[in-house]
C-alpha cells in the first residue's frame, strides 16, 4: 500500500468514524432524523462504530509511515476528518451522513483490494 | 485618564501578574536547575532534561496563579518552592 | 467598588471564570503577533517550493544540472573530490581546528563545498569546481541570478521577526502565552465534548465562537505539541539557567555545554604533527557501516596525531517517510590507527534519552518527516491553528460591538471605546494586512528588478511595507470597510498571481504541470485558493453591508458598523 493510498484510506476511515461518533450525540442526531431523542441502544453502537473506524485509521497510517511516524500521521487525519465532517453536518446532515456510509464501504472494499 | 489607569492596574492584576510572569520563570529555573543537579546522567543531559521539563512546569505556574487565590498567596506559592529547589540544588551540588 | 469591577476578573469567581478571564486577555493581547508567527510558520511548511517559485532563473539551470547528471558530467568522482577538498584546506586553512568537507549530494554529483571556523568562530566555506578542484570566486559560483531570501524570509519571521535574539525571545515569550491561551481554553471549555462537532452558521456571535472551538478543539493535539515544541527547540536560549550554574553564562557556557553534550569525547591535540591521510578510504568504510551515502567529512585537529575523522551521511526520502528522528549516520575515526571511536546509525543520537527528546522535538516542528503527506497535514493544522487565533481575536470583538458604551464604565474606564477601536483595527491588519504582506512579498519577488542591488532587502521592504500600510488603512478606515477593502485587495493579489508570473516571468500555471513543475503550480494553486477564501469572506461582508444599509435592517443591531 503507498503514501497516496493510505492517506485516502485513513481520510476516509477518519471521517465516516467522526461522523459516526458526531451523530451518536442528540444535538446532530437531530439534525439527521428531526427525532428529539437517541435511543441508548442507538448511540451506543454508533459510538462503539465510530470508534472502531477511528482506531482502524491506524493500520494504513502504519502501513505507509511506519510506526513512530504513523502515529503522527494518524493524529493528522483524525483533525483532518473531525474537521470536514464539523463542516459539513452544519451544512447538510444527511448529506454527510450519506458521505460517511459511502466512505466507510469504499474503505473496506479498497482496503482489501489494496492489501491483497 | 488617571482613575481609569489606577483603576485597572490596580494592586491585584499587575502583582498577580509579575507574580506569574517573573515568579513562574524563576520557578521553572529553579526547577531546571534541580533537574541538572539530581537527574544521574551525564551534566549535560540532566541539564537538558531540565530544560525541557521546565515549560510545562511555567505554564501550570501561570494557570495556577490566575485561578481564584490571593496575589500573595500566589507570590507565596511560587518564591517559596523555588528557593526550596534551588537551596536543594546548591546543596546537593555541594555536597557530591 | 474594587470589587465589583473585579468580580470575573483576575483570579475571581470559581476556577473556571478565573481561567475565562486569563483565556480573554492572554489570548487577546497576544493574538496579532501569534497569528504572524503561526501562520509565517504554516508557509514555511512549504519553504523549498516557495524559495522554487522565486527564483524561476534557477529552473534553467537546475534541469541543465539535471541533465548534465544523467548524461554522465558529474564532475570528479568521490575520491578526487575528496582529494582536492583536502588538498585546497591543507594549502589554504593548515592551523585550523576543524575542516569540513561537504563532497558530493546523495548521487555523488553535484557541489563540492568545503568549511572552517574563521577568527570570530563563525562558520565560513568556500566552494570548489567539481571538475577541477579550483576554488570559484562568490561571483562563479551559482548563486541565484535573482536574489532573493525566498521562502527562507518565512522562517526567519516566524521563529525570530528577522530580529535577531530579542526577535527569539520575543517569540518564544508568545509561544509561552500560546500554551496558557491553550490550556485556560481547554479549562474554560465546560461543554467540551458535547460541543464537539458544533457549528452553527448565520448566528453572528454564536457562530465565531463555534467556529473558534472547532478549529482549537478538533487540532488541539497539534496545537500543544507545535507550541511546545516551539518553545523547547530554542530552550537554550529562553531556559539557560542550568547552563549558567553548571557550564558557565554568555557564549563560552553555551559552548561548553553543547561540546560536553555532543563531543565529551573529543580529544585534546596531541602537539605531534602527522599528515591527515587521504579520506576515501574513510568514507568507503563509514558508507559500508552506516548505510548511507556521504553527506559530510569533519577533520577534527588535522594536522595533528589526535586527529579525528567523521563522516556523516545523506538521509534518503524513503527512510525520512517512516522515521521520526533526522538525525543522519556518523562514523568516527582515529586518524592516526584508523580504528572506529564511534558508530551511529541513522536515527541515533550522540547523547542519551533527552538528546533523543531534543532531537524528536526539533523534528516533530518542523516536519522534517513522512513526506509530503505530512506537510500538508502540517499545513492543514498550521491554517486552523492561524484561523483558532483569528477568530478568537474577532469574537473578542463581535462580543462588544453592540454593546453601549456611555452611561456605563466599559472594561476599560473612559478609554474602553478607544481601546476597542484600536483593537478593531489591529484585528484588520493583523489578518488581512498580514495576508497583503505575505502575497505581497512574491509580488514583490516578479516586480522589484532583477539586478538590482540589495534586491532581497527590497522585497523584504516590500513586505513590511505593505504591512504598515495595512496598519494605517485600518486605524483610518471605519473597521467594516477596511475589512472589506483589505479583503478585497488580498484576493485580487492571490487570484491575480498566475497571471504576474505569466506576464513578468512568462511562465504559466498549464506550463508548470505540463513539465511536471508541481512545486511551482503548487504555490499558485494554494495562493489562488487562498484568494478564493479572502474573495467569498469580502462578497459576504459587501452583503451583509448592503443589508445593513437599507432601511429593515437598520433598527436592528448589526453586528459590525
Amino acid at each position: 500500500m503507498n503514501v497516496l493510498q493510505a492517506s485516502w484510506l485513513a481520510f476516509a476511515l477518519s471521517f465516516a468514524g467522526m461522523a459516526a461518533l458526531a451523530f451518536a450525540m442528540e444535538r446532530h442526531h437531530e439534525q439527521l432524523t428531526a427525532a428529539m431523542e437517541i435511543s441508548a441502544a442507538r448511540a451506543l453502537l454508533l459510538r462503539a462504530v465510530g470508534a472502531g473506524l477511528l482506531a482502524a485509521a491506524v493500520m494504513p497510517c502504519v502501513q505507509a509511515w511506519g510506526w513512530s511516524v504513523g502515529v503522527v500521521a494518524w493524529l493528522g487525519w483524525l483533525s483532518a476528518g473531525a474537521l470536514l465532517v464539523v463542516a459539513l453536518i452544519s451544512i447538510a446532515a444527511r448529506g454527510a451522513a450519506a458521505a460517511a456510509c459511502i466512505l466507510a464501504a469504499a474503505a473496506a472494499i479498497m482496503a482489501a483490494v489494496w492489501s491483497a | 485618564m488617571t482613575p481609569f489607569f489606577l483603576r485597572f492596574v490596580g494592586s491585584s492584576v499587575l502583582s498577580r501578574l509579575l507574580a506569574a510572569v517573573l515568579g513562574g520563570y524563576l520557578l521553572a529555573s529553579a526547577l531546571a536547575v534541580f533537574l541538572a543537579t539530581v537527574l544521574s546522567e551525564p551534566r549535560a543531559e540532566a541539564v537538558l532534561a531540565g530544560m525541557l521539563w521546565s515549560f510545562p512546569v511555567y505554564l501550570l505556574a501561570v494557570i495556577w496563579a490566575f485561578s481564584p487565590v490571593s496575589s500573595g498567596r500566589v507570590w507565596l506559592g511560587l518564591l517559596l518552592p523555588s528557593v526550596v529547589l534551588a537551596g536543594a540544588s546548591a546543596w546537593l551540588a555541594g555536597g557530591a | 467598588m474594587a470589587e465589583r469591577r473585579n468580580a470575573g476578573g483576575a483570579g475571581q469567581g470559581g476556577f473556571r471564570q478565573a481561567q475565562a478571564w486569563l483565556h480573554t486577555w492572554c489570548g487577546l493581547w497576544f493574538s496579532w503577533l501569534l497569528f504572524a508567527v503561526f501562520f509565517t510558520g504554516t508557509l514555511a511548511v512549504f519553504e523549498e517550493p516557495i524559495s522554487h517559485w522565486m527564483t524561476p532563473e534557477h529552473h534553467a539551470q537546475e534541469q541543465a544540472q539535471a541533465a548534465a547528471c544523467a548524461s554522465g558530467q558529474r564532475g570528479g568522482d568521490l575520491g578526487q573530490r575528496l582529494a582536492w577538498g583536502l588538498a585546497y584546506m591543507e594549502k589554504h586553512h593548515p592551523g585550523a581546528e576543524m575542516w569540513e568537507l561537504w563532497p558530493s549530494d546523495a548521487e555523488g554529483a553535484g557541489d563540492l563545498r568545503v568549511y572552517w571556523f574563521d577568527e570570530k568562530r563563525q562558520y565560513a566555506s568556500a566552494e570548489l569546481d567539481s571538475a577541477t578542484g579550483q576554488p570559484l570566486d562568490k561571483d562563479q559560483s551559482h548563486g541565484a541570478v535573482r536574489a532573493t531570501k525566498g521562502g527562507h524570509h518565512f522562517v526567519d519571521f516566524h521563529y525570530r521577526l528577522h530580529a535577531g535574539q530579542a526577535g527569539l525571545w520575543v517569540v518564544g515569550i508568545a509561544g509561552m502565552a500560546m500554551l496558557v491561551a491553550l490550556l485556560s481554553g481547554v479549562i474554560t471549555h465546560r461543554r467540551i465534548f458535547k460541543d464537539f462537532f458544533t457549528f452553527r452558521a448565520r448566528k453572528g456571535q454564536r457562530s465565531w465562537l463555534d467556529a473558534h472551538n472547532a478549529v482549537a478543539v478538533l487540532t488541539l493535539p497539534f496545537q500543544i505539541m507545535i507550541a511546545y515544541t516551539g518553545i523547547a527547540i530554542s530552550a537554550s536560549t529562553l531556559m539557560p539557567a542550568g547552563i549558567a550554574v553548571y557550564f558557565g553564562t554568555g557564549s563560552q557556557g553555551l559552548r561548553d555545554y553543547v561540546v560536553a553534550l555532543n563531543e565529551s569525547d573529543r580529544p585534546a591535540p596531541s602537539g605531534r604533527s602527522m599528515a591527515v591521510p587521504q579520506l576515501e578510504p574513510f568514507v568507503q568504510r563509514a558508507q559500508a557501516l552506516m548505510g548511507q551515502p556521504v553527506r559530510a567529512v569533519v577533520v577534527d585537529n588535522p594536522g595533528d596525531a589526535a586527529a579525528r575523522i567523521g563522516v556523516y551521511g545523506w538521509n534518503s526520502e524513503e527512510e525520512m517517510q517512516q522515521r521520526l528522528n533526522p538525525t543522519t549516520g556518523m562514523v568516527m575515526f582515529s586518524a592516526a590507527t584508523a580504528e572506529v571511536l564511534r558508530l551511529r546509525q541513522p536515527g541515533e543520537v550522540d547523547g542519551g534519552d533527552a538528546s533523543m527528546a531534543k532531537s524528536v522535538i526539533g523534528s516533530l516542528h518542523q516536519v522534517e518527516f513522512g513526506g509530503q503527506a505530512l506537510k500538508w497535514l502540517y499545513f492543514l493544522c498550521g491554517l486552523a491553528g492561524s484561523a483558532m487565533m483569528a477568530s478568537g481575536a474577532i469574537l473578542f470583538m463581535v462580543k462588544r460591538r453592540g454593546k453601549h458604551l456611555g452611561r456605563q464604565a466599559g472594561e476599560f474606564g473612559s478609554a474602553t471605546a478607544r481601546v476597542y477601536r484600536l483593537v478593531e483595527g489591529l484585528n484588520v491588519a493583523a489578518i488581512a494586512g498580514l495576508g497583503l504582506a505575505c502575497i505581497g512579498y512574491l509580488w514583490a519577488n516578479r516586480l522589484v528588478p532583477v539586478g538590482l542591488s540589495h534586491r532581497a532587502s527590497w522585497e523584504l521592504a516590500v513586505f513590511f511595507g505593505l504591512w504598515s500600510l495595512a496598519l494605517l488603512h485600518a486605524l483610518v478606515r471605519a473597521p467594516a470597510a477596511a475589512w472589506r477593502e483589505q479583503l478585497g485587495l488580498l484576493a485580487a493579489l492571490c487570484l491575480l498571481l498566475p497571471l504576474l508570473n505569466w506576464i513578468t516571468v512568462g511562465d504559466s500555471l498549464p506550463a508548470q504541470i505540463a513539465r511536471g513543475d508541481w512545486e511551482s503550480a503548487g504555490v499558485e494553486l494554494s495562493a489562488m485558493a487562498m484568494g478564493l477564501l479572502a474573495a467569498w469572506a469580502w462578497r459576504y461582508l459587501r452583503r451583509r453591508s448592503a443589508r445593513s444599509q437599507s432601511p429593515v435592517s437598520a433598527g436592528k443591531m448589526e453586528v459590525g458598523a
